[in-house]
């Protein structure tokens, strides 16, 4: 109860911020102008010739221009944190606060953008169009399955990174938890066998993932409202139409080693890990499905604000390792350690896609990261504060990319922790001495 | 290329329950796209009757056995217009394969079959229906070289 009291004055106090500061990221020189005569250097009549390189080579672009660090937050507003379909406008407030996780964190600059446009193919088109301006697309809180076909399509049409980071961040993120959950129990993830609770974005991106890093599909079993996702199932036809991504999971994974009709509960009997990313909690998952699971089982309650069941009642029922998506409790699933990094690396090397492999290289970095640090039960996964991770993981994103083909310039791990330690400490460091010198306000005083 | 463990032949009385369930499900697939697709409340008991007016009828209907199960079957429709050079035309009205044995090539081969039952009985083209709303059906069709042809257009009286 204390817990949703406290709830309460964040949104109050956030709504009273963003009212004061109007706006939390602006665009800022980062070029000296001495006098105003710079400007002929950096405008006309001198910016012709930068412009004749870049239509000459087009790939110029990155090299002349703010480009190569700059991508666009991208929403239709149509699946907006747990609020749902609120529209464009109201995305906006969202995409501007990861627009500044982006720079604080990952030195990218980030730029919201949200718009009205909902089909399939307009979408596309939309991002084909805007391609020019940017490095890369972080894409942001869009319904299912639309995102799913939006990123397929716009990998492969796009030569700039694109990145879904409800599906592609929430599963690096897990995944690099799942890595040293399961090295802390000492079980191999590919013979475990791994329930996935609620086939919404992060999860369907999970199974992906699992499956590029060796778990036989056959040892996973997905479970939507209806149940598992199994091949004998009554609506699978209909499923074939409406979400071909499910209905591959039920045809890869034939359901696992569970019958047509079973859920949760059934599936947990005996199971080595959970990973239940479906709806609020509590009670989502109960006590007595837990204490069904293998011994040294692993659950990852992910649903926010409240987990699908609270870390102490999967403790009581034998659970052995607990991870959820807050940041109040241990080992926090958290998008934040992964998107920034990840767009680190592979804005420096100029990479036209992020993927699979790219994502998996994140994750296992993010846990080798947590493992050098000392593995224990509450702590799977780095925090948020430990920055030395970004650069960390943005190396070997951009060694994986170089590697993989998908570069247009060729980098070292070495080289490129050098270079985003130095690009993320920058971008800090700008953000404190102007706060320091109040450049940047401080809040007002009094708390709602 | 193929599955090993597949077989394709003509339906037979033994089929008949199984048949019966795979035209069911057919048709409780195809009632997704239109409320024209739309069953009869007997329709179970009717897939029945019309699995035995299949088998030994006039249309080409085939059946894919797996490791001795029925999962699929084929049932295609010769029409005439003799108007037309090519005269006769192969039309497949209804093509199903179970679930859990898709991605193995088995809806393939069984059109290749009887494609050549077809090619036996000289007809030069071989066509197929599915709702208009079935682009899964639309991409498997195109992959196997089938290009438009016919448009079929509805609305109530």
């Amino acid at each position: 109860m204390e817990k949703a009291e406290e709830k309460v004055d964040w949104y109050k106090l956030s709504l009273r911020l963003h009212r004061f500061y109007v706006g939390k990221i602006e665009t800022m020189p980062k070029v000296p102008v001495r006098s105003l005569e710079d400007f002929a250097i950096w405008y006309t009549p001198g910016v012709a010739e930068p412009s004749r390189a870049i239509a000459k080579e087009p790939d110029e672009s990155f090299e002349l221009t703010s480009r190569w660090n700059t991508i666009a937050v991208v929403s239709d507003g149509t699946r907006v944190l747990g609020l749902g379909r609120i529209g464009p406008e109201a995305a906006y407030p969202v995409m501007e606060g990861k627009a500044l996780i982006f720079k604080y964190l990952g030195g990218v600059d980030a730029v919201p953008l949200v718009h009205r446009v909902r089909d399939l193919e307009g979408w596309i088109s939309l991002l084909k169009a805007v391609e020019p301006s940017f490095g890369g697309i972080n894409l942001e809180d869009i319904e299912s399955p639309k995102c799913f076909a939006l990123l397929d399509r716009a990998r492969e049409e796009l030569e700039i990174p694109v990145w879904h980071d409800d599906q592609q961040g929430t599963a690096a993120a897990t995944l690099a938890g799942l890595i040293n959950a399961f090295k802390l129990v000492g079980k191999d993830m590919a013979e475990s066998k791994i329930v996935l609770f609620g086939a919404g974005a992060a999860n369907i991106a999970l199974y992906r993932l699992l499956k590029v890093w060796g778990v036989p599909p056959g040892n996973i079993v997905v479970i939507d409202s209806r149940g598992v996702l199994h091949p004998h199932r009554d609506d699978i036809d209909k499923l074939m139409i409406s979400n071909q991504w499910k209905y591959r999971i039920a045809l890869e994974t034939g359901g696992g080693w569970l019958r047509a009709g079973d859920g949760i509960e059934k599936a947990l009997e005996g199971a080595d890990a959970l990973v239940a990313a479906s709806r609020p909690g509590p009670g989502v998952i109960k006590k007595e499905w837990v204490a069904k699971m293998a011994r040294d089982a692993i659950v990852f309650a992910e649903a926010n604000p409240v987990p699908e069941i609270w870390p102490w009642e999967a403790k009581e029922a034998g659970a052995r390792i607990v991870a959820t998506g807050r940041s109040d409790l241990p080992n926090q699933v958290n998008n934040s350690l992964v998107f920034p990094a990840v767009f680190r690396g592979v804005l420096d090397v100029r990479a036209k896609t992020i993927t699979d492999e790219m994502a998996i290289e994140a994750a296992v970095e993010i846990a080798r990261y947590a493992e050098e640090r000392g593995l224990s039960e509450d702590y799977i996964i780095p925090k948020m504060e430990e920055w030395h991770l970004y650069p960390r993981v943005a190396a070997a994103v951009a060694v994986k990319a170089v590697e993989q083909g998908v570069a247009r310039k060729t980098t070292t791990y070495r080289e490129e922790l050098e270079r985003a330690e130095e690009i993320i400490r920058r971008s800090r460091e700008k953000h404190d001495l102007m706060l320091e010198r109040g450049l940047i306000e401080r809040p007002p005083e009094g708390r709602p | 290329m193929y599955e090993p463990g597949l077989y394709v032949r003509p339906a037979s009385e033994k089929d008949l329950e199984r048949l019966a369930k795979l035209i069911y499900r057919f048709y409780s697939f195809n009632e997704e796209f239109d409320p024209a697709w739309a069953l009869d409340e007997d329709a179970e008991a009717i897939a029945r009757e019309l699995a035995g007016e299949y088998i030994g009828g006039e249309d080409l209907v085939l059946i894919a056995e797996y490791d001795n199960e029925v999962v699929g079957y084929i049932r295609i429709v010769v029409e005439e217009n003799r108007i037309l050079a090519s005269k006769r035309l192969g039309v497949i009205k209804e093509l199903y394969v179970l679930p859990p044995f898709r991605g193995r090539g088995i809806a393939s081969r069984l059109i290749a079959e009887a494609q050549e039952r077809l090619g036996d009985m000289g007809v030069k083209h071989v066509s197929a229906e599915f709702p208009a709303a079935n682009y899964v059906a639309e991409r498997f069709y195109r992959a196997l070289s089938f290009r438009p042809y016919l448009s079929m257009y509805l609305r109530e009286v």
